[in-house]
């Protein structure tokens, strides 16, 4: 038996590997452009769908992708009310993005504060942020979400105040190290030489050379909070119907998934298609703010 | 009696870090004072306490440093070392700028020049956004700095490194200060802008009836620009003199070592070979020490300076030195 030569084909690995390192070099506005489609949806969705999402049509029901019906085509198929999927797929992004955009910004906005003061001020103020933060990295903070979901009763709002618990502690601890890096550097002791107050310092000196750095975790952490999401309204303590989102309408096809598949895959390949997405663009920016700064 | 006639008047500064192996005395009892447009220059080795002293003035160490300043330093007639933070802050880059070392760290890298210059305008000034502008324009002309208002919106890294440490300059004058602290303003940057860095130093010092306190290991920066130099090692002051007196008729043994140091056109170097280090490395600063600092590497050392710590001794009207056989070397 020969070995096999090494640097004659790539492994699978390798070659998804370059792949994405071509998407984040030259092929960027493929995932740009599919975040920005997912965003006109939410933002409009009564302009994509090609059928009011709630409408039933028991005539119509579990058809498979790609099939027609009395009400028209259905790309995606139909749920078992006969529901169009590609239409409820698409005024679900709206729920779906905007629980995980508004909840990674109120992660942010903790984390970041967090960070920045355990950074700057160090002592004691930096042993209560990174005891906190270590606290809610040693607890399954998914199972205490589903707890306090299911005893305050499943609601968006419920949803917001939970999902940012899950995140911020990752937010607080870039910021913290880079915050520790930022207070030891000469500009920073200038600044204070100037005679700055320390809300000056922190806010016009240290933040600004810090945000692109959060920038780029937001993108990351936005396709998380996605996903906790989805897991959350897949388990039945997130989203409650009428309304919906992508987990939801996972969660609503798991039943069915021995005959309907699509009702699952679908929407999975979705979700899954935007994290990466944003993954994707991450790192991207990540690349050039490096290059840059 | 708390005031004082000079415009600067240290007593007695020790300042003291909380190391992992102990307390380090950076420094260790100094004492000195500065008048109103004068320049002095403090020189001595890395670790000698030069920076530690300017820093302690103005309290800048991070909050990640234990630290621990003593003694009294008069400026304008209020101390300094008894200062609130909130006053202090006044002070720092109002009365008393401050140029430090590194040009190519000490600017914010994502800010236009301009507004850090506005930016310290504003802080000590009741000037709004539009003079404040205004103000760091010609600041930034006074500096050097060519076409100003075109440049004024660039960042940073489109800045050489002289041009960058001008911008720093017109920072640290923004506030109109009484003091400018120059730590090692020049030491970054390649001899022939150094030559214009320190030009405009002194320049502005006239100019602005600033004092200058200038803190260099390097007695050429020192002596084209100071008035005035104090010698320091091991965190102790061990000479103070007007710049011409020192160089001419340096007294401590250590100022001698110092002054052999820097290659002159007019010696004949091929006659010795090479200029000559003074042996020895400077002590650590974790115990105290009884004696002179100096006396393990000094070549005139005796009983007496193992013993007991020789203070400042006046040789003059402007001369003190702090070695026990300075009396007998001023008469050599």
């Amino acid at each position: 038996m020969t070995a096999t030569v090494a640097g004659t084909a790539p492994t699978p690995v390798e070659s998804l590997r370059r792949l994405a390192g071509a998407v984040g070099a030259r092929l960027w506005w493929l995932p740009a452009g599919f975040v920005g489609l997912m965003v006109a949806w939410a933002l409009a969705p009564g302009l994509f769908a090609p059928h009011e999402p709630e409408r039933q049509n028991l005539r119509a029901r579990l058809l498979p992708p790609l099939s027609e019906s009395s009400d028209g085509y259905h790309w995606a198929g139909t749920g078992s009310l006969g529901k169009d999927l590609f239409s409820q797929m698409i005024h679900g992004a709206r729920l779906t993005l905007m629980i995980a955009v508004i909840a990674t910004g109120i992660a942010m906005i903790f984390g970041v504060m967090l960070g920045l003061a355990a950074g700057y001020f160090g002592g004691i103020v930096d042993r209560f942020v990174s005891r906190l933060s270590e606290a809610q990295t040693a607890m399954p903070m998914f199972l205490v979400a589903i707890l306090l979901l299911s005893i305050l009763g499943p609601s968006v709002t419920i949803l917001l105040i939970v999902l940012p618990t899950l995140v911020w502690p990752i937010f607080a601890r870039v910021v913290r190290a880079e915050a520790l890096r930022l207070r030891q550097s000469q500009f920073i002791e200038a600044s204070i030489a100037v005679g700055c107050t320390t809300p000056t310092v922190l806010v016009s000196h240290m933040l600004p050379n810090i945000a692109p750095r959060i920038l780029v975790l937001a993108v990351i952490e936005i396709g998380h909070v996605m996903l906790a999401e989805a897991g959350l309204s897949f388990l039945g303590v997130g989203v409650q119907p009428p309304d919906t989102t992508w987990g939801l309408l996972i969660a609503q096809g798991r039943d069915l998934l021995a005959v309907s598949w699509w009702l699952t895959i679908l929407p999975g390949v979705l979700l899954g298609l935007t994290v990466l997405c944003l993954n994707l663009l991450s790192r991207r920016y990540e690349r050039s703010a490096g290059a840059a700064g | 009696m708390t005031g004082s006639d000079h415009l600067l008047d240290v007593r007695n500064l020790h300042t003291y870090f909380a190391g992992t192996e102990g307390v380090v005395r950076a420094v260790d009892d100094v004492s000195f004072h500065l008048d109103t447009g004068e320049a002095l220059g403090i020189v001595g080795e890395s670790g000698s306490g030069k920076s530690v002293t300017a820093l302690s003035l103005l309290r800048l160490f991070g909050p990640f440093t234990e630290v621990q300043s003593r003694g009294q330093a008069f400026f304008d007639g209020r101390d300094l070392l008894a200062m609130s933070e909130r006053e202090l802050r006044n002070v720092r880059g109002g009365e008393i700028g401050m140029v430090f070392q590194d040009p190519l760290t000490s600017l914010n890298p994502v800010m236009p020049v301009g507004d850090q210059v506005a930016e310290a305008v504003r802080r000590h000034s009741s000037a709004n956004r539009a003079s404040a502008r205004q103000r760091a324009i010609e600041l930034l002309d006074l500096v050097g700095i060519p076409a100003p208002a075109a440049r004024y919106r660039e960042l940073p890294h489109h800045f050489s490194g002289g041009m960058r440490q001008r911008v720093m300059i017109a920072i640290a004058v923004a506030g109109r200060p009484k003091l400018l602290i120059a730590d090692e303003p020049t030491t970054a940057l390649d001899v022939t802008v150094q030559a214009q860095v320190l030009l405009l130093l002194d320049e502005l010092r006239r100019d602005l009836g600033m004092a200058l306190l200038l803190i260099s290991h390097d007695f050429g920066v020192i002596a084209s620009t100071c008035d005035r130099v104090q010698v320091m090692y091991a965190g102790r002051v061990v000479e103070q003199s007007s710049l011409e007196h020192l160089l001419t008729r340096g007294n401590h043994p250590y100022t001698e070592g110092l002054l052999k140091l820097v290659p002159r056109f007019d010696d004949d170097l091929a006659s010795s070979g090479r200029l000559e280090p003074i042996p020895g490395q400077p002590p650590r600063l974790l115990e105290a020490l009884d004696g002179c600092a100096f006396a393990p590497r000094c070549s005139y050392v005796h009983d007496r300076c193992h013993r007991d710590r020789p203070r400042m001794a006046p040789l003059g009207p402007d001369h003190a030195s702090a070695c026990w056989l300075a009396s007998e070397r001023a008469s050599r």
